[in-house]
């Protein structure tokens, strides 16, 4: 079936929501409270359409397609409709663009630049409400820059069910809040500042360090657990510093994560900025270790499929008898995203046949009297006597050690990694070369 | 400082809770009921209202901050609830509130509430929830002296 938008032929079912066939089609469509995995809401009127026939503007977010539908998104009245609806959202608005965190990713902005710009018909003062109030959970909140879209009310409503967040008082009063005593307080909380559509949530750990215009985006995977979210990772290099991991944010993903993160994998970003510069050793002096007859190695879970192929292949070269252990912690799985096993590729591991059985390789451990290890966690920080041990490292080492070497981590290495649900995933490299080489062309040279 | 409905209250809730298919359109009565008996929503009562309603204590909360009636500190002092109403409004109560503010805001908290069914009687106002009705500065004086 197809139907009329902006007289452009749109292909759709009869039934489907306008609002969503607009956004599959990449049609411009302003909208607030609308969000794909929390629906629609009906409350900021941002949507409205002309139809065809139908004597008053619609909300496109409550109406189904049906044959021969005629939308119109440009007329002059629906224009002067949007700016209406504008000047009412931004009646009590600071209108603090240039000190907001938002700025550059902010619907309002957007959406005033577009169908904005009148002056101010108030003649009374805007009404003041809450600056910087803590939440909780790394969220800040301004009231006075809220649009009262209730997206962060429904995602503490419906998804994570917590019920932090509420909107209280009446009229132009209404705010977002928490009730006294309480606070935003769940693994997911800080998903509300990417749904929130404006500057009113903002988060404690990348506000006032950044401007989103200054940074790049590479698509890529957190690592944090097997679940295997998407993200991007938004990054830069200015003038006066090496380049810097700012923040994670969700990437799309309606099989995996949604529009989603948990915090935890959220702020693992920090692990990617850790600098960590050592000593590095010579592939040569690792050449005359790997003539010892008793060698073990243990490959961290979550290295890429590339990665690991290529440990792999080194040990069979070399005669290196090879391990693999899953990070487990049975505290950190829910029912929702986290998975009790934080490696971020084990299904890789069991897919290339490395042995991952703990006995057998504590076992081999003590009969080792080299023990490389591919930057396995466990390994890092425990000493192990009378034994040379060898570090492919993307993070510092505070055990004794023979010989190191630093390896470039997962933004600056791409590849592939298999999730808990056996989803083959790619993920990219920014566009900065690492310091450190990437631990396929040290092995290669090893060779 | 736990909460719980005094035994009166209780009855008539039982005799609400089959009135409506589902429980959470008790928020207001039990909201009502709180505050007559304790004289205002205490943050205990909401969370014994969320419990027995199975209502998230955010929700309650915000429908307390929605309806200017209900209130969450417990006056200091006795309270005159001056309706302020289209009828009790066109019969003078702005002169009545004024004339409460006065002279009686020293022992009383003089507020100004929406419309109490009262109409016919406008001007009124309800001292300790009491209803008087056709008021003048003198019937006040009559009453509060
Ligand atoms: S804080 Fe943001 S997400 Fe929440 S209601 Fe306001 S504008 Fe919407
Ligand atoms: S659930 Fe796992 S993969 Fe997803 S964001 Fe959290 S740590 Fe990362
Ligand atoms: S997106 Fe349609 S009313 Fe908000
Ligand atoms: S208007 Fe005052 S009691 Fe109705």
């Amino acid at each position: 079936m197809k139907i009329l938008i902006d007289n452009a032929e749109v292909e759709c079912k009869e039934g489907d929501l306008l609002i969503e066939v607009m956004l599959k089609n990449a049609l411009e469509i302003p909208h607030f409270c609308y969000q794909e995995d929390l629906g629609a809401d009906g409350n900021c009127r941002m949507c409205m359409v002309e139809i065809k026939g139908q004597k008053r503007p619609q909300i496109a977010c409550n109406t189904f397609v049906k044959e021969n539908l005629e939308v119109s998104t440009i007329s002059e009245n629906i224009k002067e409709v949007k700016r209406s609806i504008l000047e009412l959202e931004l009646l009590n608005h600071p209108v603090d663009c240039a000190i907001c965190d938002q700025a550059g990713e902010c619907k309002l902005q957007d959406y005033y630049m577009d169908f904005g710009l009148y002056d101010s018909h108030l003649s009374t003062p805007k009404t003041k409400k809450g600056k910087h109030i803590d939440l909780g959970s790394n969220v800040m909140l301004d009231q006075e820059r809220c649009v009262l879209c209730t997206r962060c009310v429904r995602f503490t409503s419906n998804i994570t069910k917590t019920n932090e967040l509420g909107i209280i008082g009446r009229g132009d009063n209404s705010r977002v809040a928490v009730a006294p005593g309480h606070e935003l307080n769940n693994p997911y909380a800080m998903n509300v500042v990417e749904l929130c559509p404006v500057g009113a949530l903002t988060s404690k750990d990348f506000r006032f360090k950044q401007r989103v215009w200054f940074l790049d985006s590479t698509k890529s995977i957190c690592h944090g657990c097997s679940r295997g979210c998407n993200i991007y990772i938004d990054y830069n290099e200015t003038k006066y510093s090496a380049e810097k991991v700012h923040r994670f944010r969700a990437r799309r993903n309606n099989k995996i994560n949604k529009s989603f993160l948990c915090d935890y994998g959220r702020l693992s970003y920090k692990e990617l900025n850790e600098n960590f510069n050592a000593d590095v050793s010579h592939v040569k002096d690792l050449k005359e270790l790997l003539k010892d007859e008793k060698k073990l190695a243990l490959v961290s879970p979550s290295m890429s499929l590339q990665q690991l192929q290529a440990v792999k292949s080194f040990c069979k070269d070399n005669s290196v008898e090879l391990f693999s252990l899953p990070y487990i912690d049975e505290n950190f799985g829910d029912e929702w995203l986290k998975t009790n096993d934080m490696s971020a590729n084990f299904n890789g591991v069991k897919e290339l046949g490395i042995n991952y059985d703990e006995d057998e390789f504590g076992v081999s451990l003590q009969e080792a009297h080299v023990v490389i290890n591919f930057d396995h966690k466990y390994l890092k920080n425990r000493e192990l006597k009378s034994k040379k041990v060898v570090h492919f490292t993307t993070s510092h080492v505070d055990s004794d050690y023979e010989l190191i070497f630093v390896i470039a981590d997962f933004a600056h290495d791409s590849g592939t990694i298999i999730n808990c649900d056996g989803i083959r995933q790619d993920f990219y490299a920014t566009k900065y070369e690492s310091q450190n080489s990437r631990l396929v062309d040290i092995l290669e040279e090893l060779k | 400082m736990s909460f719980s409905f005094s035994q009166e209250n209780s009855i008539k809730i039982a005799s609400l809770l089959n009135r409506y298919p589902h429980k959470k359109a008790l928020i207001l009565p039990l909201l009502w009921f709180a505050q007559k008996q304790e004289s205002y929503i205490s943050e205990d009562a909401i969370g014994h209202i969320s419990e027995f309603l199975d209502v998230p204590y955010m929700h309650i909360y915000s429908v307390v901050t929605f309806y200017t009636m209900f209130r969450l500190t417990k006056p200091q002092k006795r309270v005159i609830e001056v309706c302020a109403t289209l009828s009790c409004e066109l019969n003078g109560s702005e002169d009545i509130k004024a004339y409460l503010d006065e002279n009686y805001s020293k022992d009383f908290e003089v507020i100004e509430v929406e419309c109490m069914g009262a109409c016919s009687g406008a001007p009124m106002c309800a001292i300790d929830g009491k209803y008087h009705e056709n008021l003048t500065t003198k019937t006040i004086d009559e009453v509060l002296k």
